[in-house]
């Protein structure tokens, strides 16, 4: 099963819609709540991540037998260092950002903690792709 | 605890009433400023969030966004902030219940910690 989500860079208003919508499609698979609750983590923060430095962007839901795969993929300045943005407390947020309650520098660890398995690829000046794989107990 | 026995404890105003009351009634308090680490915490247990309730000085849309993500209904601003039309839209959309009190997190926490109120119980951490 296979869904598609645009993320719209800059989109405050909107961000969470989303992630929110995948949270329904699980819940509607009758798919674990400890599971769920851990997908949710791991698709908001990235999405957050879109909508506050990307250009756009979108979330890929891929759900097979024994798994869910979420890709968050989006056109943006990239990440020049991948090492140093996991350090817990590393952020180049905004303070806008920061009023909105993110840019802890807590982003990418949250989703590290959150996925059974996270890969990121980042190219600056292009765009950043992260991967995050859920097993289903 | 009911909703409307936290409204009295807290002097509290209710500005949207959208959940229904857990079986078990509210029993835990989570007071957190940032969303991340609201996140972070929802992570670390096992807990059914519904009992939960929400304390913070934030109140802005991204905060209903956040409890709906992980399940709390239940969001007390602090020090008489009120949330603008657009978050109160989002928490009625959401089914999440939204009251402001007059008072500090600090002092919020100790009267709700009095009334043996429990914090979120964490799991071992296995970073």
């Amino acid at each position: 099963m296979h869904f598609e989500y645009p993320v719209q860079g800059g989109n405050f208003s909107g961000a969470g819609d989303a992630s929110s919508r995948i949270k329904n499609v699980l819940k509607q698979l009758g798919i674990s709540y400890d599971t769920i609750k851990r997908v949710a983590i791991a698709s908001y923060e990235s999405e957050m991540n879109i909508v506050a430095y990307a250009t756009k962007g979108k979330l890929l839901v891929d759900i097979d037998p024994g798994e869910v795969n979420i890709t968050a993929t989006d056109v943006g300045p990239g990440i020049p260092d991948i090492e140093k943005a996991l350090q817990e407390g590393y952020s180049t947020a905004t303070p806008f950002i920061r009023e909105m309650g993110f840019g802890a520098g807590m982003g990418l660890a949250n989703i590290k903690k959150a996925a059974d398995n996270m890969i990121i690829e980042s190219v600056v000046g292009e765009g950043t792709t992260v991967k995050m794989k859920f097993w289903l107990s | 605890m009911t909703k409307k026995e936290l409204q009295k404890t807290l002097s509290a105003e209710t500005i949207f009433d959208g959940a229904i009351e857990p079986e078990t009634g509210y029993d835990t308090v989570c007071a957190c400023d940032m969303m991340s680490e609201l996140l972070a915490i929802m992570n670390r247990t096992s807990q059914r969030n519904r009992g939960i309730i929400l304390l913070t000085g934030l109140a802005n849309p991204q905060v209903i966004r956040t409890s709906e993500l992980v399940d709390i209904r239940l969001i007390v601003f602090l020090r008489d902030k009120k949330p603008t039309p657009e978050t109160v839209a989002l928490a009625r959309k959401c089914g999440i219940t939204i009251m402001s009190t007059p008072h500090t997190m600090y002092k919020s926490c100790g009267i709700l910690h009095e009334m043996k109120l429990n914090d979120v119980q964490l799991e071992t951490n296995s970073d």
